[in-house]
């Protein structure tokens, strides 16, 4: 979706473009022409107009390279026409094609990501700002963007109320250094020199005068030059105009906090705009949360408001156990598994309430335990079931049952009859229990299935197999409490000659136990048969799919690829004639 | 008395004795099929690179190793009941510094890379040992776990778990 943006003066944005977009970037006038269109290409980007809903066609191709990626676009009114300049350069001058220049709108496709804008008025004296009733106040700060021009030297000063210099910072070309002067009203001066000097004739530059308690600290295009540890004794008395003079062209100055439109996500604009040297941020609700190290300070943790960019210090409590820096999930599963492995019984309870993670882990150790809840639990089951099953049968059921509550690997009851009783009591006595594998016959008829339904709602369990055995299926119910999803599959136990399927289909998945009845019935109808005896059909896949009325899903058929078809009739029917490999020449075939 | 070098992820050098490393399975693998037990060749001399294991965590690997020289070095899989195995006095004492820090699960992870099955089996044993008498929401803020339960999952956990209480 393309972003747009309503602009009033001169527009600034940022953002990353993408390779080979020719999305072009369209600002319009009030009009609803379009005086200025900005396509970007792979390696430079283009300027055109249009007027009546056409190109003009009176294209301008940037000087430079710009190419794809990150970039920062500022856009402003020209004595020759619109100057665009990119990543700090003027990359092309448009000229006024259209009587109505000004531009109102700017729509954004979404080939770019944009980062960041803002849109402002031409300052009205350029160079210089009086806030001469307000003075800045601590934590304010002061934006000059320009461009240095012809020999390059320039100062910008913040002046006290009888307008003398009480900061000033200078870049003096010749002799390649920003030097930066603080006359305090003790009389005293204090000076620093910074070597790095991120400035250069020609190349539009963003500083920022931070007033903090401790120094005016400068940033020149996000980047901290050195400092003069050291402030004005009135700091936020002291500053009460700005005053930048030598050679160089301003195209923004502002004071600071003020709303800035758009989305900031660089760091290096958080950075310049707070004052602080911001090494990481993230943005929670309406607050921008910042961590800094600055003025050789442990990292401190600051809010800012999205709105007017107010920095705030936030209070952190450093407390031993914050300096976890590896949680016990970063464990590779294969260690965290021996871990829990050796975690008693209690613990591993206890670990199944600390995360999904942590709960199938300790589950899956939970039956390695003999503990004596299990058996109470089991005796009192086996008062109230004494009455509903004969002593021989119960006896026999508990033989097979309390093995597996004790954890016995191969936990099985296959070959052992459930009736609806047994049901009732698994029910009991497994409820809420995680059973790893659990596994038995299944007298199939429809009396069973509800039974069998409460029973499974009950159950926790990973891998649950029921085999009934019917004339036709055997039942397959596979459990998966991960995923909380039921998987059901289905394959004939006992091969017709003709019909065979797949031995696991899955048929059906739903994340209701209690569709499981709706589901089970739906498998006894289901059949799915494979032609014998085609040379290509034989060993073809036959289709996987699910299937809710099956009776009704398959209307037509379809064969292709490289493939001759021999034969192609609707079964099943019995193939006519003696097999064809059978030996008739008497050698051993 | 031979020494074999071991370097660190962040390049920090630690001679060895020979002996010691026979506890470390990977270690122990690589010596013999670089053949690096042979003085006469150039080998001898190499140092062996961890790039897994950090300068810290390996100075802890080679004071366990340092201690437990001449233990019977464990063979194969594990098969002992892991729930049941008491940690001696020394490797308490040994573990605890680092308790409930990622230190511990750091040494846990080099000692597993360079396969000392004896300590691995030990920091395993002395972790699980740290949830002892612990609920569930203490161990999970203990150990930095990020609770991704809704309060309805809780509650149904905690009821499942009441009987056992």
């Amino acid at each position: 979706m393309p972003i747009t943006l309503d602009i009033e003066g001169e527009f600034v944005f940022g953002g990353y473009s993408q390779a080979y977009s020719r999305t072009p970037v369209t600002f319009t006038n009030s009009d609803g022409d379009a005086p200025l269109i900005i396509t970007f290409t792979s390696t430079k980007f283009t300027a055109d107009n249009r007027k009546g809903g056409v190109n003009e066609g009176y294209i301008v191709e940037s000087r430079a390279a710009i190419g794809t990626g990150t970039f920062e676009m500022r856009i402003h009114y020209g004595h020759a026409g619109y100057e665009l300049w990119c990543n700090g350069y003027l990359a092309l001058t448009y000229p006024y094609r259209q009587p109505n220049k000004w531009i109102k709108k700017a729509e954004v496709p979404s080939a770019i990501v944009l980062a960041h804008y803002r849109t402002f008025q031409i300052p009205t004296r350029p160079g210089f700002l009086d806030f001469a009733t307000q003075p800045l106040l601590l934590g304010e700060f002061i934006h000059i963007n320009g461009v240095p021009i012809n020999g390059g030297s320039f100062n910008i000063s913040l002046l006290d109320a009888a307008n003398n210099p009480s900061y000033t910072l200078e870049w003096r070309k010749s002799e390649r250094k920003i030097v930066q002067y603080l006359n305090r009203k003790d009389w005293s001066i204090y000076e620093t020199e910074s070597g790095s000097v991120p400035l250069s004739i020609g190349r539009e530059f963003d500083i920022v005068l931070a007033n903090t308690p401790l120094a005016i600290e400068a940033f020149i295009n996000g980047e901290l030059i050195a400092i003069l540890r050291l402030n004005a004794i009135q700091t936020e008395k002291e500053y009460r105009y700005v005053q930048v003079s030598g050679e160089v062209k301003i195209f923004e100055q502002r004071r600071g906090p003020k709303k800035i439109e758009g989305m900031l996500l660089r760091v290096e604009d958080l950075s310049a705009l707070s004052g602080l040297t911001i090494q990481n941020a993230f943005v929670i609700d309406d607050q921008i949360i910042g961590v800094s190290i600055d003025l050789d300070e442990p990292w401190a943790m600051y809010s800012s408001d999205m709105e007017t960019f107010a920095v705030k210090e936030l209070p952190v409590v450093f407390e031993d156990h914050l300096q976890m820096t590896t949680s016990l999930l970063d464990l590779p599963i294969e260690l965290a598994e021996a871990v829990f492995q050796c975690a008693d019984y209690i613990s591993v309870i206890a670990l199944r309430q600390v995360s999904t993670v942590t709960k199938q882990l300790a589950e899956a150790n939970v039956l390695k335990h003999s503990e004596t809840p299990f058996i109470d639990r089991l005796n009192l089951c086996e008062e109230e079931l004494r009455s509903m099953m004969p002593q021989s049968e119960l006896s026999s059921f508990f033989d097979r049952l309390s093995p597996l509550l004790k954890g016995v690997n191969v936990n099985t009851l296959q070959f052992f009859s459930v009736s609806c009783e047994m049901f009732a009591i698994m029910a009991k006595v497994l409820d809420g229990k995680t059973v790893p594998k659990l596994e038995f016959a299944l007298d199939f008829s429809e009396e069973l299935l509800v039974p069998l339904e409460n029973f499974i709602r009950h159950l926790r369990t990973t891998d649950l197999r029921v085999n009934g055995y019917s004339d036709v299926l055997c039942m397959m119910i596979k459990t998966n409490v991960r995923h909380k999803r039921f998987y059901f599959s289905a394959r004939c136990s006992h091969a017709h000659p003709l019909y065979q399927s797949r031995e696991k289909h899955v048929i059906g998945v739903c994340k209701d136990p209690n569709s499981m009845y709706t589901k089970l019935l739906e498998v006894r109808h289901f059949k799915m048969q494979r032609r014998k005896h085609t040379s290509i059909a034989s060993y073809l896949d036959v289709l996987e799919t699910h299937v809710a009325r099956p009776e009704r899903a398959f209307h037509y058929a379809r064969l292709s690829g490289e493939v001759t078809i021999f034969d192609q009739r609707r079964g099943p029917k019995k193939i006519e004639g003696e097999p064809k490999w059978k030996n008739t020449s008497g050698a051993k075939k | 008395m031979v020494l074999i070098t071991l370097v660190s992820s962040d390049e920090q050098n630690f001679p060895v004795e020979r002996e010691l490393l026979k506890q470390s399975g990977t270690i122990e693998t690589l010596i013999v099929n670089m053949n690096l037990d042979d003085e006469d060749t150039d080998a001898a001399a190499m140092p062996i690179p961890l790039p897994n294991v950090k300068g810290d965590v390996l100075e802890k690997v080679i004071q366990w190793m340092e201690h437990h020289k001449g233990d019977p070095v464990k063979e194969g899989d594990n098969e002992d009941n892991n729930a049941e195995i008491v940690v001696p006095q020394w490797d308490d004492d040994f573990f605890k510094p680092a308790m409930y820090g990622s230190k511990h699960l750091e040494l846990t992870v080099a000692a597993s890379y360079l396969d000392i099955k004896n300590l691995l089996t030990l920091s395993c044993k002395a972790i699980s040992n740290t949830f002892k008498g612990k609920t569930g929401p203490q161990i999970r803020e203990e150990w930095g776990v990020p609770n991704e339960f809704t309060p309805e999952e809780e509650e149904a956990i905690r009821k499942e778990n009441e009987w056992s209480e």
